[in-house]
């Protein structure tokens, strides 16, 4: 596609990940012909799994990346769990794509630029937020109130849930609400145990099968779609060739094509949006291509930002004007403000006695939830907001000798067999939306493409710190009342980053004068403007977000297309 | 920076070592996995980083241990030669000199014992030097020492190989369901799994 292509597309989807998925996917099935922009490469679901079932031995390294490659290219991206030589590829080389931190506050910026995005690496797990969450900011006060509320996201939630395929267990907790569930993986005996364990010592702690977007039972939908159930492999982030988990490329993107409506097209770095005061609307996109470097414009008669929090608030504080000289839809002065992540770095392990005659088979694709349960009935002095956690039993296996002493024909024998039952979790906490916590463009450095790189300024404050130190103490008294013993709790904070939830870069209210978007996920100063990724969330809570965001984003394109027909966008 | 190649280990060394770790007498059985060890370690393919003294000394490390006992062990899994290609292809530089020096080290106390080099020593005192060495690494309050990281590199070497994962442990690439609370049963092997990502 050329600079000289006149075409005028109904919608612009910029990004393919998570959110643009949905959007291309909910926009093309109203009827209207949509380009997807894609800063990365093509990727072909099954095709360009490289690693996809591949044992140790047949990789070069055994799955490791040479140390030289992770110094030169991968310093920040190597500190995702998920990164290894089964999965590089889809991780973004530091090196070409910088970006600027303030000293003395790290922000991991884990990303993948490619077809598809994250929803090919995330962790798959799905939790829907619930009014605890969406009154938050309006109860204590920290940022501005959601103008949503949770009846108006349920129906969507239901939709998102139905099409992606969310395998879960229906539990009747207001602060965490049950969704369209497939079935839901089993808990093994050792779990269930310390479930009955917990439950009885501490009723408000309940110890659940993690919700998590695998098909266990794959509607006749998702058949048609070349989805098939989960093998329990455990090796999502490389790609699965069965279409097991939710992606963009097992799910959204290939129910956008058949609608005849889409055109996908890779290796469109956006630079910027184009506004025309006149109309005061955006009517393009400015696009570098990622290898030529030419530059081009692609046409719209709306827009959808979906390329990540942190890309989609670059882009946009990249689109000045006269009217807008501090970023586009940036009327709020909030654009690039509140960045949050959750709160992590705890892990708490302990042993579970007994349960030696049993083992299991397969590695199971959820592990599970400690639903949040701080600050829901009773208010915590501590702390405002909660977190909870996410964990699983196993048995030590191989790995366990290089922390033990022992060589030779005992040892080995021993490593040979399954070791203790164990169990380990680690916390998720929320982290309150704040103005410091902010982004802005650097006005020297730009990147190969000419547009200037994001600078990070981000912090955990005394608020992140004290739901910090509440998961450490939680987290041993939840497993010692589970009945583990040798509980031991690992603090690490993490830099924010890490947890790789960053959101609210761009958020959601009521008032154009605090925040840059509606209800409807719709730019207040822009009304052919929509961000649906994390940048729009208002407030983080301390569920995974990624359902949340495919929820709004299929709730905006079923308002943004009504908009569009009705003449009033 | 490839080394100056030395003559490999024979078939008689590895012979002698391997006689000495059975205690002396051998059965029609263990002779055969001695063959494969044999066959593993005289691979006449150079090595990559290592001069052949030091695969030497690294081979009889691995194979001290992890022997061969009714599974593969560590040389005739092929860990000698997959350490030497991680540190010529894999391993940074500073990694690449730490390990010689680490080997280097090894020599020394060897050489403390009254020994020329630690391969040159009578197999009951490399066996016994190990022990040592491992003890030290596994104290209560010990720091980080070289055997430390040297066993890390063992295990992941020998436990990802085929012969590791799918014959001292079981590997199962297609498990299909997930099937919790099974007993354990007459084949009381753990599953290989390397997890996410694996640090060495």
């Amino acid at each position: 596609m050329t600079s000289d292509d006149n075409t005028v597309f109904d919608a612009i989807v910029v990004g393919s990940g998570m959110s643009g998925g949905w959007a291309a996917k909910e926009l093309t099935e109203r009827g209207l012909k949509v380009l997807l922009l894609e800063r990365g490469r093509n990727v072909t679901h099954r095709v360009d799994y490289p690693t996809d079932g591949k044992p140790p031995w047949e990789m070069p390294y055994g799955g490791q990346v040479p140390e030289a490659e992770v110094a030169r290219d991968y310093p920040v991206q190597k500190d995702c769990y998920a990164f290894s030589d089964y999965t590089k590829h889809f991780f973004v080389n530091d090196r070409e794509n910088p970006y600027e931190t303030t000293t003395g506050n790290p922000f991991a910026w884990i990303r993948g630029y490619h077809l598809g995005g994250r929803s090919l690496t995330w962790h798959r797990q799905s939790y829907r937020l619930s009014d605890l969450d969406f009154e938050a900011n309006s109860r204590d006060g920290h940022g501005v109130d959601w103008p949503i509320r949770y009846s108006d996201i349920a129906p969507w939630y239901d939709h998102v849930e139905t099409f992606a395929g969310i395998s879960g267990s229906r539990e009747n907790l207001p602060q965490l609400p049950d969704g369209k569930f497939q079935p839901p993986f089993q808990l093994h005996c050792v779990e269930r145990a310390m479930k009955k364990k917990l439950e009885a010592a501490f009723p408000d702690r309940r110890l659940i099968i993690g919700r998590t977007a695998h098909l266990t039972a794959p509607t006749a939908e998702q058949t048609a779609l070349g989805r098939a159930r989960c093998m329990n492999r455990l090796e999502c982030q490389r790609g699965c060739r069965f279409g097991a988990y939710f992606s963009s490329l097992s799910a959204t993107l290939p129910a956008a094509n058949r609608t005849g409506n889409l055109t996908t097209v890779t290796d469109a770095v956006v630079d910027s949006l184009v506004y025309d005061a006149g109309s005061e609307r955006v009517t393009g996109v400015q696009v570098v291509d990622a290898h030529t470097l030419e530059r081009r414009t692609h046409r719209g008669r709306l827009v959808f930002l979906c390329a990540s929090t942190l890309a989609s608030t670059q882009i946009l504080l990249n689109s000045r004007s006269e009217q807008f000289p501090n970023g586009l839809a940036n009327g709020s002065g909030m654009l690039g403000r509140n960045l949050m992540d959750h709160v992590g770095g705890v892990r708490a392990t302990g042993t579970v006695p007994g349960f030696e005659d049993t083992y299991e088979k397969g590695r199971r694709a959820t592990d599970l939830y400690v639903p949040r349960f701080r600050n829901v009935d009773e208010r915590d002095e501590r702390f405002l907001r909660g977190f909870g956690f996410q964990g699983g039993a196993y048995r030590d296996d191989w790995r366990r000798g290089t922390g033990t002493a022992g060589i030779g024909e005992a040892f080995k024998e021993q490593l040979q067999k399954p070791g203790p039952w164990r169990f380990g979790m680690s916390g998720f906490g929320e982290m309150l939306p704040d103005a410091r916590n902010r982004v802005w463009l650097d006005s020297k450095r730009k990147d190969r493409w000419g547009i200037p790189i994001l600078h990070i300024e981000c912090k955990l404050r005394d608020n992140e710190m004290a739901i910090f130190d509440a998961m450490a103490s939680d987290g041993k008294e939840t497993l010692e009342a589970a009945g583990l013993t040798d509980v031991n709790v690992a603090s690490n904070i993490a830099p924010p980053g890490l947890m790789i939830h960053e959101m609210g870069t761009a958020r959601m209210g009521h008032d154009p004068g605090t925040s840059v978007l509606n209800k409807f996920n719709q730019a207040h100063d822009v009304s052919n403007l929509f961000v649906t990724d994390g940048a729009a969330m208002t407030s983080s809570a301390c569920q995974n977000p990624s359902l949340t965001y495919m929820a709004l984003t299929a709730r905006a394109a079923a308002a943004a297309a009504d908009m569009l027909k009705e003449g009033r966008i | 920076m490839k080394q100056e190649q030395k003559p490999g280990l024979t078939r008689r060394d590895a012979l002698k070592g391997a006689v000495a770790l059975l205690g002396g007498t051998i059965t029609a059985a263990q002779l055969g996995l001695l063959r494969q060890s044999i066959a593993a370690v005289a691979d006449d393919a150079a090595p990559r980083y290592l001069d052949s003294k030091q695969l030497e000394t690294v081979t009889r490390i691995v194979d001290i241990v992890i022997p061969e006992t009714d599974t593969p062990g560590a040389v005739s899994a092929g860990v000698p030669k997959f350490i030497d290609l991680l540190l010529s292809e894999w391993a940074s530089t500073e990694r690449q000199k730490a390990f010689i020096a680490g080997l280097g080290a090894i020599d020394d106390r060897a050489q403390q014992a009254g020994a020329d080099s630690f391969i040159d020593s009578d197999f009951r005192d490399q066996v016994e030097l190990l022990r040592s060495l491992d003890r030290e690494a596994f104290a209560d309050g010990a720091p980080d020492t070289f055997f430390r990281g040297f066993k890390k590199l063992i295990l992941f070497a020998y436990f990802s190989s085929k012969p590791g994962a799918t014959q001292a442990l079981r590997f199962d690439p297609f498990p299909g369901n997930y099937e919790p609370c099974l007993p354990l049963g007459d084949d009381d092997r753990a599953w290989f799994w390397l997890g996410y990502s694996y640090d060495l």
